[in-house]
């Protein structure tokens, strides 16, 4: 688990998420355990937030069925 | 959302696992995992185990090597460095006149490969190089972590 640095009682990290989006009515919370954009040092996980940003209304992209459970609606028809 | 207490982590490098790769939070990452930095709290727990989030040092602990092993020698190590560091730093500190308190924040930090203490509010000064050999860390210092980050001794002022 750990990389660098130093960590102790590291068993309460173990089976924790890192990032977590859960879907609320029609919308998303996503919530991260860790700093994605921590000063100018993490940039490797600055994309997780743009990500987030740029595709705040397609979080469910992958999963639509998830969203249509969630929102209580059917899925929309194929229009092709 | 934890916040433990018996967890010091204080911004560490962390391997973290990515659980839902189509997720649009994790567009343009590839590969299974990710090193992220994580600095203490909060801890989040998501129903259903790591595997409910778009990610975490979850799911990890059955996938990945080293992970959910026992920290002892973790622990055990961070008295080290606590008890190696101290004496000559706290014998020039007490030269110099800084008050116990002071003298007790004196901190290695490797990762600018000088030993700095904290002076005052937020004033890093460094100690001098004479004392740095042959104390402290240099003792299997390659063996040994002790990445203090600046910024978090200033945060324990």
């Amino acid at each position: 688990m750990l990389l660098s640095g130093e960590l102790a009682g590291g068993e309460a990290l173990s089976g924790r998420a890192l990032a977590l989006d859960q879907p609320l009515g029609a919308g998303h919370v996503v919530m991260f355990a860790l700093r994605p954009f921590w000063r100018w040092q993490t940039q490797g996980t600055f994309a997780l937030g743009f990500n987030t940003i740029v595709n705040w209304d397609h979080l469910d992209a992958g999963k639509p069925e998830v969203k249509a459970r969630a929102a209580g609606m059917q899925p929309a028809p194929d229009m092709n | 959302m934890e916040h433990p207490t018996t967890l010091y982590a204080k911004g560490a490098l962390m391997r973290g696992m990515i659980a839902d790769k189509k997720s649009p939070i994790v567009y343009g990452y590839t590969g299974d995992q990710m090193p992220v930095y994580f600095s203490q709290d909060p801890v989040l727990r998501a129903a259903g185990g790591g595997g409910a989030g778009r990610g975490g040092f979850g799911g990890a602990a059955r996938q990945v090597p080293g992970v959910g092993v026992d920290i002892t020698r973790t622990r055990r190590r961070l008295r080290f460095l606590r008890m190696c560091f101290r004496m000559p730093t706290m014998l020039w500190l007490r030269r110099k006149g800084y008050p116990r308190r002071r003298r007790m924040q004196a901190l290695h930090v490797r990762r600018f490969d000088a030993m700095v203490v904290v002076a005052r509010e937020g004033l890093v000064e460094r100690v001098p190089k004479k004392l740095r050999r042959g104390s402290c860390c240099s003792f299997r210092r390659e063996q040994t972590r002790c990445c203090y980050p600046v910024n978090w001794l200033v945060a324990k002022l």
